[in-house]
């Protein structure tokens, strides 16, 4: 299994590989413009995992948009490996991003089955063609499935095996972040907890980095390496889990622990 | 609490849904019943022409307004022409001239209702006001008014009863393809760099091809007539081109000598519009049984 | 047992066919609150449908029966059980944003829901209700539309004509699952409080065992149309007995921060009509015996169902 190599022509070898500083985002023009995002700032380093925590609205899809230049930033700059790239558009950072959606069925085409838009991202991505379905299979059986059920359509399969799949789709242009955008939650727990499992191997095999947005905090804590807390558009803590969950500073960041119902 | 303790009784697994899927069995056979008859009467019009028992524009001033005879299944009209050969010749008329309407502003609606769906701004807001504009006016008033302007011939019909009826398929290719690109597959897409074209290639067209072709399946038998309509109003072909509105229009002043000159072309437009209405429905039956 | 307000009797659900739930029996008394857990598709919501009425969506009883206060409810028609509804079981939905009219005040559509139970609306009733639930701005609450309300505050609305109605009995599928967590916390602890004053016993439907553990008596476990595990919340919780149950605990986040344990596969789609355990191609315990003994909830531990077929296995 071919790693995750750094390509050399890094602009900076020690700068982290995705910087967000000042980032603001407001839908609409001038006096009707609704802020959603307030001046974000954060870094992430190689092999990283950041949890973004916060209730519905908060702005943390936004944001992931942002990162991969779904949308246009309205304020801010976003750097990758020190290399500002404001404003590019998706196709041109989708080797660094790939997104992973909460409605995974909806992430693949429904007319299509699951290898031939997996094989889609690689032509376009313009790899070695004939090696697609080697490297398909491989990343496939890398996230636990079997390989024939590639050859399905995304709603002959469960929600887990479709969100494993849509992981295995965005690892195979083998970027160098993964962005999460609530994966989980629309499944079930053991399924759940099936992904959390893959994505934690993928870590350990690959080091690759992720933002994983969630709104579960107890759920973040188990596997992420830092946890920011975003309320109406603001980072209010960012820290350790351990930071997070043994002393929480912030008063909102208290109350989300707060309300977490851990089985007793 | 109380434990009931029954042994399961030993069923046979059965597959899951069997009544919708038996369901969708029978529609599809329906479809594809109707689908063949459809298709006949494509091929049999095309080629009813080379059957003609009597040349279809010869008139014959001893045979006058005769009635249904060996030699002139239906009668003959005014000019002793054989109505019989006229419907069959008009057959071609009628129903590919509908078919070539229908292909082409399903392409035109389309094409315009996707890329204003897709991309959406100024473009799509003009577009769509136009469409409006068009939609505000009675269709069959627009189309008299365009073909009065134009003149009478069968390009000058379909000109004007298309600069309307792709409006529909243009709306609804819009509306489509604007709820397939908020799909998160659209921007798992971009995402790996697809270009705009690509995307409305293979995945908004293929994802709103079926309420699309649904439409115009439906759409055939309101558009055979409205040419039809076009004809009797004399704005259609000009005479003396056999066509079945033109026919009903022509036969309509002796209707009480000649009955059948006015019936049979007005009975071939009604089991026409029946059939093409018939297959529309069940193609549509089909795709909402699909969907569910 | 006549003191019990439901009692649920070898239920079995069949759809078409199918059966989407078989054998189901368990009892509550008045004042409990009994939650029903297990993954998507494990028949959980259809139970509480078959205590509402399923006959519409096309779903039948073919066994067993429902007893509500010592009355089989499992036959009635559409008018004997519209007298029920309401006014003896009170039912919160999912999703309260669509059992709304969103663009309708609630005073309207409290009054409308009112008069069809051929109850009278009292104003000031509803506002004591709201005070006595905490709920903030209760004098202004009725002239408000529930798009100006927020999903948890919505929710607590449901709650509240509920409670206006007076049921013995409340239903509640998937209650709290769409609600941001904080709200969750508060409709969860509304809902403790309802059963402490008023003495309401609460079904409650959840996938999420935190949530039953922070409120229920009794916890059941459902996969694939069986019920596997039944008993009170803390001996389930606690001493878990049948391999599935085990995984679903093992696959929640706890706070010990170690990453949950995964189950692979999925629950079978025939799983109710299976002969012997339903479990067993994704049991890391099964023996020969788990797939011929027929499906049977027996009591391991006094008060503690279970269908395993070998008992109490130790990890």
């Amino acid at each position: 299994m071919s790693g995750y190599a750094i390509p050399a022509n890094d602009v900076n070898a020690n700068a982290p590989l995705l910087e967000v500083r000042n980032l603001a985002k407001s839908f609409g023009k001038g006096k009707k413009a609704k802020p959603v995002l307030t001046n974000l700032n954060f870094t992430l380093n190689e092999g990283e995992v950041l949890g973004i925590i916060g209730e519905s609205g908060c702005g943390k899809s936004v944001l992931l948009n942002l990162i991969s230049c779904l949308d246009p930033v309205t304020k801010g700059q976003l750097l990758f490996k020190g290399e500002d790239y404001t404003g590019r558009k998706p196709g041109s950072v989708c080797r660094w991003f790939q997104v992973i959606f909460q409605d995974s069925e909806a992430a693949f085409d429904p007319k299509a089955t699951i290898r031939a838009s997996m094989r889609e991202n690689l032509k376009l991505l313009s790899h070695d063609v004939s090696h697609a379905d080697e490297k398909i299979d491989e990343m496939v059986t890398l996230m636990g499935l079997d390989v024939k059920l590639a050859d399905r359509y995304p709603r002959q399969l469960s929600g887990g095996q479709v969100q494993r799949m849509s992981i295995a789709r965005g690892l195979v242009t083998e970027p160098n972040m993964l962005l999460c955008d609530e994966i989980t939650s629309a499944l079930d727990v053991s399924a759940q907890a099936m992904i959390l499992q893959y994505l934690y191997e993928l870590r350990m095999k690959r080091g690759l980095t992720m933002v994983f947005v969630s709104h579960d905090l107890a759920l973040c804590s188990t596997f992420c390496d830092r946890i920011a807390i975003m309320q109406e558009g603001e980072i209010v803590e960012i820290g350790t889990p351990g930071q997070i969950m043994d002393n929480p500073q912030h008063e909102y960041t208290k109350l989300l622990l707060d309300a977490v119902l851990y089985v007793k | 609490m109380e434990m009931v303790k029954q042994n399961p009784a030993a069923t046979k697994i059965k597959p899951m849904l069997t009544r919708s899927q038996r369901k969708h069995q029978r529609l599809k056979r329906k479809t594809i019943l109707w689908a063949i008859i459809v298709s006949l009467i494509l091929v049999f019009s095309f080629f009813a022409t080379y059957f003609t028992p009597n040349d279809p524009y010869e008139t014959n001033p001893l045979a006058m307004r005769q009635g249904p005879s060996a030699e002139y299944p239906f009668g003959t009209d005014n000019l002793g022409r054989c109505v019989y050969s006229r419907i069959l010749e008009g057959a071609r008329t009628s129903i590919f001239a509908t078919i070539m309407l229908v292909i082409i502003s399903f392409f035109v609606g389309t094409v315009i209702g996707v890329l204003c769906g897709y991309y959406g701004g100024v473009v799509d807001d003009i577009v769509m006001r136009f469409t409006d504009i068009l939609l505000s006016v009675p269709q069959l008033v627009l189309a008299i008014a365009v073909a009065g302007i134009l003149g009478g011939s069968l390009m000058n019909t379909l000109i004007a009863i298309g600069i309307t009826s792709w409006t529909s398929y243009a709306r609804l290719a819009r509306s489509h393809a604007m709820r397939i690109r908020q799909l998160p597959f659209i921007n798992a897409c971009r995402l790996t760099g697809c270009s705009d074209f690509h995307i409305i290639i293979t995945h908004v067209v293929p994802n709103l091809i079926g309420p699309m072709l649904v439409n115009a399946t439906l759409e055939i038998g309101t558009t055979m007539l409205s040419i039809a309509g076009l004809s009797f109003l004399g704005l259609g072909v000009a005479p003396p081109t056999a066509e079945w509105g033109s026919m009903v229009s022509e036969a309509r002043s002796y209707l009480q000598l000649a009955p059948w000159a006015v019936f049979a072309p007005a009975l071939a437009i009604l089991l026409t519009v029946m059939l093409f209405n018939y297959f529309g429905e069940s193609v549509c039956d089909l795709a909402n049984s699909q969907e569910a | 047992m006549a003191n019990n307000l439901l009692e649920i009797n070898n239920l079995t659900v069949t759809y078409g066919d199918f059966k989407i739930i078989t054998e189901v029996s368990f009892s509550m008394k008045p004042g409990e609150i009994v939650c029903i857990a297990g993954e998507s598709g494990c028949g959980k919501s259809t139970l509480i449908k078959a205590v509402l009425g399923i006959k519409h969506l096309g779903a039948f009883i073919t066994e067993g029966n429902i007893i509500l206060d010592g009355r089989d409810i499992t036959h009635l028609s559409t008018e004997e059980r519209r007298q029920i509804l309401g006014t003896q079981i009170g039912y919160v939905p999912q999703n309260t944003r669509g059992s709304f009219n969103n663009i309708r005040t609630y005073d309207v559509q409290y009054q409308e829901t009112m008069r069809s139970h051929n109850r009278k609306f009292v104003r000031s009733d509803a506002i004591d209700c709201f005070d006595r639930l905490n709920f903030p701005e209760s004098s202004k609450l009725l002239s408000y539309q529930p798009w100006e309300m927020s999903g948890g505050m919505n929710q607590r609305m449901a709650i509240a004509l509920a409670v206006l109605q007076g049921p013995k009995l409340m239903l509640c599928d998937e209650a709290t699952s769409v609600l941001d967590v904080t709200s969750q916390k508060e409709v969860i602890e509304e809902l403790a409080k309802l059963r402490d004053e008023l003495g309401w016993s609460i079904l409650f439907i959840t996938h999420n065992l935190g949530v039953a553990s922070h409120i229920a008596d009794k916890l059941g476990v459902m996969y694939a149309g069986r019920m596997v595990e039944y008993g009170n919340i803390r001996s389930v919780l606690d001493d878990p007995i049948h391999p599935y149950t085990r995984r679903l605990l093992a696959a929640i986040p706890g706070k010990d921060r170690k990453l949950p344990l995964g189950l692979e596969g999925r629950p079978p789609l025939d799983g109710a009509e299976v002969e012997g355990c339903n479990f067993v191609p994704r049991c890391q315990f099964c023996e020969d015996k788990c797939s011929t003994k027929p499906y049977s909830l027996d009591e391991i531990v006094p008060g503690h169902f279970a269908s395993c077929a070998q008992g109490r296995v130790d990890l």
